[in-house]
């Protein structure tokens, strides 16, 4: 009934950063498959993740956690998590959390390497 | 002539004796075989029978793993027997049962002596078998049997480094249920007759099936029993949340109150309180944690319980919100957060002081058909920063005995869905306000209820739905004459 999808890009060859899609809808029963391929992705050395929210159409509070623990543990390894191109709705949501200034949101991808490269 | 005739009586005798040894030789043939039946048979009755008695003296499949393995080890006369059992992933085998020297099918790393038969019972018992990996993750892959007679000279069987462990013939047997696989029986060395028949196969194979579909019984079982165990984990929750609400509508002078709490299926972790801090001002709240059931309603109980020491200590909400905002910080892990609106209703002035920490805005209406006004001042949820950034939260008023209605709620309204998972949104609720918000706080809470039911058209209530109506039932005492809101906007 519900979707969601997490779709991960390939890793490039000595590269820290990891990019990955999220696509349907991350609520509390499609939060724990997130989190766990989130994790893999991190454990296997990625600690910048770059998370495509473009065809993310909703997000409940405990998608809001995984983010929130994801940008946590990634900020502890002096990694980042950048949120790509929320659609308005998501956008709202962390507007009204007062979250806006928590999380790192991006428009363009290009956003993220010179934020990297300082 | 004579001897023509001693000839063909002599073919005839022949050919008599021939005919008869050689009825005899079927019928002794099929007697045999009748006897291996009817003892197979007997074997399989037997079986079925013990298997039942142990199925219904308890909910553990390990007697009932143990009965099989001896049992196919008896009445196949092998050396060695192993039941093998897909682990929890469904990709990787472990043995369950282990009888007898069975030889281990992997290579084995370790260089301690395992000449004895329990070394290496546990040896074979410790080996993950990937699926489709060697002869017992092939016939869990293709859910067939398999049957190895001259295993010696069969590159899928390795040879033993262990001297004494030779396998001279195999007979696996899956476990399948329906189209599942649940794991492998293995038999190892037939000691009579060997090796293995396509009769100790069938015999084998009838057993697995029983085996398997009492073993996916059990299993259901505990399915089922882990299935009451979360729904009484809820049911303590939902006590547990209904002993945080308010028990009783405090009673202020010009203010007439109505609160709301519906939990979802899977509780939400949504609560409202009313806190009296004397009796000219009111404290309310309302609140949402981002974890569900058990620990959701722990953390608010945490939160609830500071707020309301807090709030005695102090008129300013965001004063009060940032002594939450610490203990929800101390108390709650890293990604856990708190939204709350909370703020302090003069009842003398109709003046309502509060603040948002990341939660739904303030709506207000006047009735008499007047629009919605919405009041959003900025503020972060709780539990998530400390310091400056959590400081910036704003302090709001708005009047009540202009405004004559308020209604804090959380998004478990909103975000409402009917069976084509559209969102009941704001715009309808804000309709609904407009529409009912000259009747008394009660009447509005329950007209926007139904309303949302109405909408959903039974689609189960995802997220707890809670709704507090203030309303203003003195006198207009403030100065303002325009309606003002920092942050409003209409429906």
């Amino acid at each position: 009934m519900k979707n969601y999808e997490l779709v991960v890009h390939p890793a490039e060859d000595g590269a820290s950063m990891r990019k990955a899609e999220v696509v349907g809808c991350l609520d509390s029963h499609t939060v724990v498959g997130f989190e766990r391929e989130l994790q893999s992705v991190v454990d296997s050395g990625a600690n910048v993740v770059v998370l495509d929210l473009e065809s993310l159409s909703y997000i409940s509070s405990a998608g809001i956690s995984a983010l929130m623990g994801l940008t946590h543990r990634l900020r502890k390894s002096e990694g980042e998590l950048y949120l790509l191109r929320p659609t308005e709705k998501v956008r709202r949501v962390f507007r009204t959390l007062g979250f806006t200034t928590i999380f790192r949101i991006v428009d363009e991808e290009a956003e993220v390497s010179s934020a990297q490269g300082k | 002539m004579l001897w023509i005739l001693s000839a063909i009586l002599l073919l005839g005798l022949a050919a008599t004796a021939y005919l008869y040894w050689r009825e005899a030789k079927v019928t002794a043939q099929l007697g045999t075989e009748l006897t291996v039946l009817r003892r197979e048979e007997q074997a399989l009755f037997d079986f079925l029978n013990q298997f039942g008695e142990t199925m219904t003296r308890g909910s553990d499949t390990g007697p009932a793993m143990d009965l099989i393995v001896s049992f196919a080890q008896e009445a196949t006369t092998a050396d060695a027997a192993g039941l093998f059992v897909r682990e929890k992933d469904g990709r990787t085998l472990r043995a369950r049962v282990v009888s007898g020297l069975f030889p281990p099918f992997h290579r084995i790393t370790s260089d301690r002596l395992f000449s004895k038969r329990k070394f290496v019972a546990e040896m074979v018992k410790r080996e993950i078998i990937e699926l489709g990996d060697g002869v017992i993750g092939q016939v869990a892959l293709t859910g067939r049997p398999l049957l190895i007679t001259n295993a010696e000279n069969d590159h899928r069987v390795p040879k033993s480094e262990i001297s004494g462990l030779v396998t001279r013939d195999v007979l696996a047997v899956p476990l399948n249920v329906r189209e599942e696989n649940l794991g492998v029986l293995v038999l190892v060395n037939k000691r009579e007759d060997p090796p293995f028949t396509t009769a100790d196969q069938s015999l084998i194979t009838a057993v697995a099936r029983q085996a398997s579909v009492t073993l996916d019984l059990i299993r259901l079982h505990k399915l089922e029993a882990e299935q009451q165990r979360l729904e009484q984990e809820l049911e303590l929750a939902r006590t547990f949340q209904s002993l945080l609400l308010p028990r009783r509508v405090p009673d202020y002078q010009n203010i007439r109150l109505a609160g709301l709490y519906r939990p979802a299926l899977e509780m939400g972790g949504d609560y409202y309180d009313y806190i009296p801090i004397d009796d000219r001002y009111l404290g309310i709240a309302v609140g949402d944690v981002s974890g569900k059931g058990v620990p959701g309603a722990l953390i608010m109980a945490a939160v609830r319980a500071a707020l309301r020491a807090e709030a005695r200590l102090s008129l300013s909400p965001r004063e009060v919100l940032q002594r939450v905002n610490r203990v929800a910080m101390e108390d709650t892990k890293e990604s856990v957060f708190i939204t709350m609106t909370y703020g302090v209703l003069d009842s003398q002035t109709g003046i309502f002081r509060f603040c948002r920490a990341g939660h739904e805005p303030v709506i207000c209406c006047p009735g008499n058909g007047k629009g919605i006004v919405s009041y959003q001042p900025e503020g972060m949820a709780l539990g998530i920063v400390e310091g400056e950034l959590f400081s910036m939260m704003e302090e709001q008023e708005l009047d009540l005995s202009r405004e004559k209605t308020a209604i804090l709620y959380t998004d478990g309204i909103v975000e409402a869905m009917n069976p084509k998972s559209e969102e009941y949104g704001m715009e309808r609720f804000h309709g609904q306000v407009q529409q009912h918000a000259d009747k008394v706080p009660g009447e509005v809470l329950q007209a926007v209820l139904e309303d949302i039911d109405k909408f959903a058209r039974g689609r189960d209530q995802h997220d707890d739905i809670t709704m507090v109506v203030v309303n203003w039932a003195g006198e207009a005492q403030g100065e303002k004459t325009e309606r003002t809101a920092m942050d409003a906007s209409t429906a």
